[in-house]
């Protein structure tokens, strides 16, 4: 019989009964370290949140632009649709007219079903007095009866209807513009081209990218409005067949269709958005920004991580000194790096929400998509990990015999 | 069941086996050597003490018995595993398996609570246990602190830090324990009593305990003294075995007495027994 201390046979306190299973304390001993100096987490926190705020609002604002130029070819067209549009026409926004009967020629071909005409025109818009002046408008005139933009001009209408803009001389126009077009309320009056014309509806939420403001209109008053022949067309919207083959009908169109270009939708709204965010350098600077505030970012996590490390080097020595493989160690540290990215996100997703939510009726469109939410999470755990490799590297110069008394 | 009577003490086993270990530091004009030549075995159930001078070798010679630093000539062995050839990682594998360490300060984790400390070295030592705070619990109470198992090391005292660090330096159950100056930053009586529970941590027939001590007052619970001058051992001896010494000794007098509560720690450690 001996007499000695003995710790791997059954413990007070420990039941006899379970399956042995290993012992987690890496993400204690990570935590602990975090939490143990506030000042040194919250300078932390400070830059994720900083970071990830940045990088919500400067991509939400690419989003929200990008949804904006593309908004009137998501409203009319749809996947496999083909737009007719002039040669040259770089974006939605940005129209002259086609020569005319167009729509004609797309019907008689083999693979059409059905071609609808859109008239888009820079206008001038003379509010009414006493505010009195003139504004540029971007004038839309569809077919509001049988047309596909229908159902989403139906949604955002929040005063009057559709079927008040058969009235002759009226138009809809967005609440968001009141202001720019001097006019309050249906019935109000004012000229489109020294035209006179009468708000019939009004609508919520539609803005532009470029800031000019939609007034739309029926596709007969436009027409008018704008001095164009009655088959002339900014666009035409061709809708295919069920089993019609894209490619061959595109290639037809464009044999009959000289002098215009034949689109496919997605080429259309890339065409669309690439003209409005790059060629522009509007989106350049957006990223820029989302970019900046990634690096700002890292440049905290690390250094303020790499103090931590620092301050608790001597029991990262003791680690190691006990056995810790080196991976246990960078594990400590990872976690911890992990575990400020998470908290960072999360209170920077909840500011960047409540930025979004304050801006929603603004001119700001910022736009959070649940995937935009994942891949900002992606990001800031990348970040994170990133910032982790100065202080990661630091911990494999430890000497463990540095535990040791000289 | 627990005893009262002296039981037959079983044949030792060579845990540790160094052989011919020299180590070099630097090179040309700055080389140092501390290590010239050291042959040494560490037995089961034995409490060895390493004393010698300032720079005489002492913490080298720890270093590389704890897999920590490697010879630059020699063999080391801990309980049957080779050293030869091994990287740092390997060398890491080997103590995480076979040694346990008690520091002189303590390097107890500030963060972590006494059993969470203990906790970790479980993890440290990829432990399988069915309830890993129970079992902390129970190392603690080993060493007669499981009242002070929630405590931060921030609120224990000297003795009761060094004694979670020997209830941390136990979890895993590792065959050689190496003490660096255990008592070098204790008064006498905290002294006294982390040395009685060295002492009874050495009596485990399947681990073997080194203390590197400057501390004179820990002889009496050595089983065997080492000494180191200028690299090389310069002698050895075995303060129980000496006839008219030997009950002099704590050495000699807890092997006869048998009891299950020690008494240099003021009964306050229930030590476990097992047939």
């Amino acid at each position: 019989m001996q007499a000695n201390i003995d710790t791997t046979a059954p413990l007070a306190g420990e039941g006899g009964g379970g399956k042995p299973k290993p012992v987690r304390m890496a993400t204690k001993l990570a935590f602990r370290n975090l939490f143990h100096d506030r000042l040194s987490l919250t300078v932390t926190l400070v830059g994720i949140v900083f970071s990830v705020v940045l990088v919500a609002i400067q991509c939400g604002l690419y989003i929200g632009n990008e949804r904006l130029i593309a908004l009137m070819i998501d409203k009319n067209g749809s996947e496999g649709d083909l737009w007719i549009v002039p040669h040259g026409t770089k974006s939605f926004d940005d129209p002259t007219f086609l020569m005319g009967h167009e729509k004609y020629a797309v019907l008689s071909t083999p693979g059409v079903k059905d071609a609808e005409d859109l008239v888009v025109s820079f206008s001038a818009w003379r509010k009414p007095k006493p505010t009195g002046g003139t504004t540029t408008i971007l004038l839309v005139g569809s077919d509001h009866v049988n047309g596909t933009m229908k159902p989403w001009l139906q949604e955002t209408i929040v005063e009057g209807s559709l079927n008040d803009l058969r009235t002759p001389s009226t138009v809809a126009v967005d609440d968001s513009y009141f202001s720019a077009l001097g006019v309050t309320k249906i019935g109000d009056a004012a000229e489109v081209n020294n035209i006179r014309v009468k708000v019939g509806a009004v609508t919520h939420g539609v803005r532009s990218f470029t800031t000019l403001p939609y007034v739309f209109t029926s596709l007969t008053r436009a027409r008018s409005l704008l001095g164009a022949t009655a088959n002339q067309a900014s666009y035409t919207l061709v809708r295919l067949e069920p089993g019609a083959d894209t490619k061959k009908v595109r290639e037809v169109l464009e044999a009959r269709l000289n002098g215009r270009e034949v689109l496919e939708q997605a080429e259309f709204r890339k065409r669309s958005v690439d003209y409005w965010l790059w060629e522009t350098g509007a989106g350049a600077a957006l990223y820029a920004g989302a970019a900046l505030g990634l690096i700002v970012g890292i440049v905290i996590v690390a250094q303020t991580l790499y103090s931590s490390t620092k301050d608790h080097l001597n029991e990262f020595a003791t680690l190691r000194a006990l056995g810790a493989p080196a991976s246990y160690v960078y594990k400590v540290i990872l976690i911890q790096a992990l575990l400020s990215g998470v908290i960072g996100y999360a209170i920077g997703v909840i500011i960047s929400l409540l930025v979004i939510w304050a801006a929603k009726d603004s001119s700001l469109a910022i736009v959070m998509t649940p995937g935009f939410a994942v891949l900002l999470f992606l990001l800031t755990i990348g970040m994170c990990s990133v910032a982790a490799v100065s202080a990661i590297f630091k911990v494999t110069r430890i000497d463990p015999a540095g535990v040791f008394s000289r | 069941m627990s005893v009262m009577v002296e039981a037959a003490k079983p044949p030792s086993k060579v845990m540790l086996e160094a052989k011919g270990i020299v180590k070099v530091f630097g090179t040309g004009a700055g080389e140092v050597k501390p290590l010239k030549g050291i042959d040494l075995q560490l037995r089961s159930g034995e409490l060895t003490l390493l004393m010698g001078p300032s720079g005489s070798g002492k913490t080298t010679l720890l270093s590389i018995l704890g897999c920590i630093l490697t010879p630059t000539e020699g063999d080391l062995e801990v309980a049957g595993n080779s050293t030869e050839g091994l990287d740092a990682e390997g060398l890491a594998d080997v103590r995480r398996k076979n040694v346990g360490f008690v520091f002189q300060g303590y390097n107890l984790f500030p963060t972590m609570t006494a059993s969470e400390n203990v906790m970790l070295a479980l993890d440290v030592r990829s432990a399988l246990v069915v309830d890993a705070p129970a079992h902390a619990v129970g190392a603690l109470d080993a060493v007669g602190l499981s009242h002070r198992a929630t405590a931060f090391p921030s609120k224990l005292s000297g003795g009761e830090k060094q004694r979670v660090a020997i209830a941390r330096a136990l979890a895993g159950s590792p065959s050689v324990i190496l003490a660096d100056e255990p008592t070098a930053a204790l008064d006498a009586e905290n002294g006294r009593a982390v040395m009685a529970l060295l002492s009874e941590v050495a009596k485990d027939p399947n681990r073997a305990v080194l203390a590197v001590t400057h501390d004179h007052r820990t002889i009496p619970y050595a089983d065997r003294i080492i000494r180191i001058e200028d690299g090389y051992i310069v002698g050895e001896e075995r303060p129980g075995e000496t006839p008219d010494q030997g009950s002099k000794t704590h050495a000699g007098k807890r092997r006869r007495s048998g009891t299950n509560k020690t008494k240099a720690l003021g009964g306050r450690y229930r030590i476990r027994r097992h047939d």
